[in-house]
């Protein structure tokens, strides 16, 4: 029954989250984060010596034009690890760093892998939507289910 | 719960097989479409037809948009069992039989989720209404399901340490 009680409000704060993640996707505040995502990736290439253009959420140079999408922001897998953190049992101060931290490395991690496929766009072309819709999808996921395991492990031990 | 050093043999496990996964699809694409495009047809709105684009499944609206296209990449639409198959495959600590077991139920899960991504593509261009579900079926149903099976299926039944 323990178990049923655990499980019961961590599926629905993460259907919630893949409910508010589709109002996201169609609305236009995805469109600010898009150009926010795009700001920034604008940013940390040109800091790692990429020389490129942006209008508005395009980013381009001689060698490549990316758009920046709804799936390119990190907001989906932050909305769903932010529904598993606050539909697991524990203290609000515990969820509120536990959201902190996640956001935080999803955010990051975002930025590493546009910068990435970026490079793998300008170098191996014909890898690069084997690494955009596999690889780093699936990174992105593995890593936010593995923050939200050792966060609720360190909950445990905590008990 | 993972222990660290579980953790780590999980994450590492799980990245291989990933991209030694994402290999095999890629050889079974065509032959995984047929299969997808043959289950899907029935349900798809006559003015919709679903034909191979090389490893896309290329949607074709001959009704009042009849010269709209639609390509729909492979990879996009595969990833979901591409990762929970990765997940349980690399899952640390559970037996042939769970693994067995869950490979299976991975597999039909997520071929439903599959068609009922394409058919719902087919009425919804055909219905000029924007496929906002799609994107959050894309990027969220996989992690969800994963993130689910992990814990009730994998993580709760780990002896506690």
């Amino acid at each position: 029954m323990h178990s049923l009680r655990t499980i019961f409000p961590l599926v629905l704060s993460l259907v919630a989250a893949c409910l508010l993640y589709f109002y996201y996707v169609s609305s236009s505040a995805s469109e600010v984060f898009e150009r926010w995502t795009a700001i920034i990736s604008f940013i940390v290439l040109s800091m790692v010596g990429v020389d490129l253009q942006i209008h508005n959420t395009v980013l381009s140079s001689t060698e490549f034009t990316i758009k920046i999408i709804d799936e390119c922001t990190a907001v989906g897998p932050i909305l769903l690890l932010i529904g598993a953190i606050a539909g697991y049992p524990a203290s609000a101060m515990r969820k509120f760093v536990g959201i902190s931290a996640g956001v935080l490395i999803l955010f990051v991690l975002n930025q590493i892998r546009i910068v990435n496929l970026v490079w793998i766009e300008i170098h191996y072309p014909n890898f690069l939507d084997f690494a955009h819709l596999v690889v780093w999808q699936g990174i992105v996921v593995m890593v936010a289910i593995a923050f939200w395991f050792s966060w609720s492990r360190e909950l445990t031990i905590k008990k | 719960m993972l222990s660290r050093s579980m953790a780590i043999v999980f994450l590492f496990r799980c990245l291989v097989l990933l991209i030694l996964i994402g290999i095999v699809f890629f050889t079974l694409m065509e032959t995984y479409n047929s299969v997808l495009i043959e289950i899907s047809m029935p349900f798809t709105p006559d003015s919709v037809i679903l034909r191979h684009f090389g490893s896309d499944i290329q949607l074709n609206f001959g009704g009042s948009n009849s010269s709209e296209i639609l390509y729909l990449n492979s990879f996009t639409l595969h990833f979901g069992m591409i990762i929970s198959f990765s997940v349980v495959f690399a899952a640390v600590g559970i037996s042939l039989t769970n693994r067995i077991v869950s490979f299976v139920m991975m597999f039909f899960i997520s071929l439903f989720l599959q068609v009922s991504g394409i058919v719902y593509i087919a009425y919804s261009l055909n219905n000029s209404r924007d496929p906002s579900w799609f994107a959050v079926g894309w990027v969220l149903f996989p992690a969800f399901i994963v993130a689910v099976w992990s814990y009730v299926l994998w993580l709760k039944k780990l002896p506690k340490r």
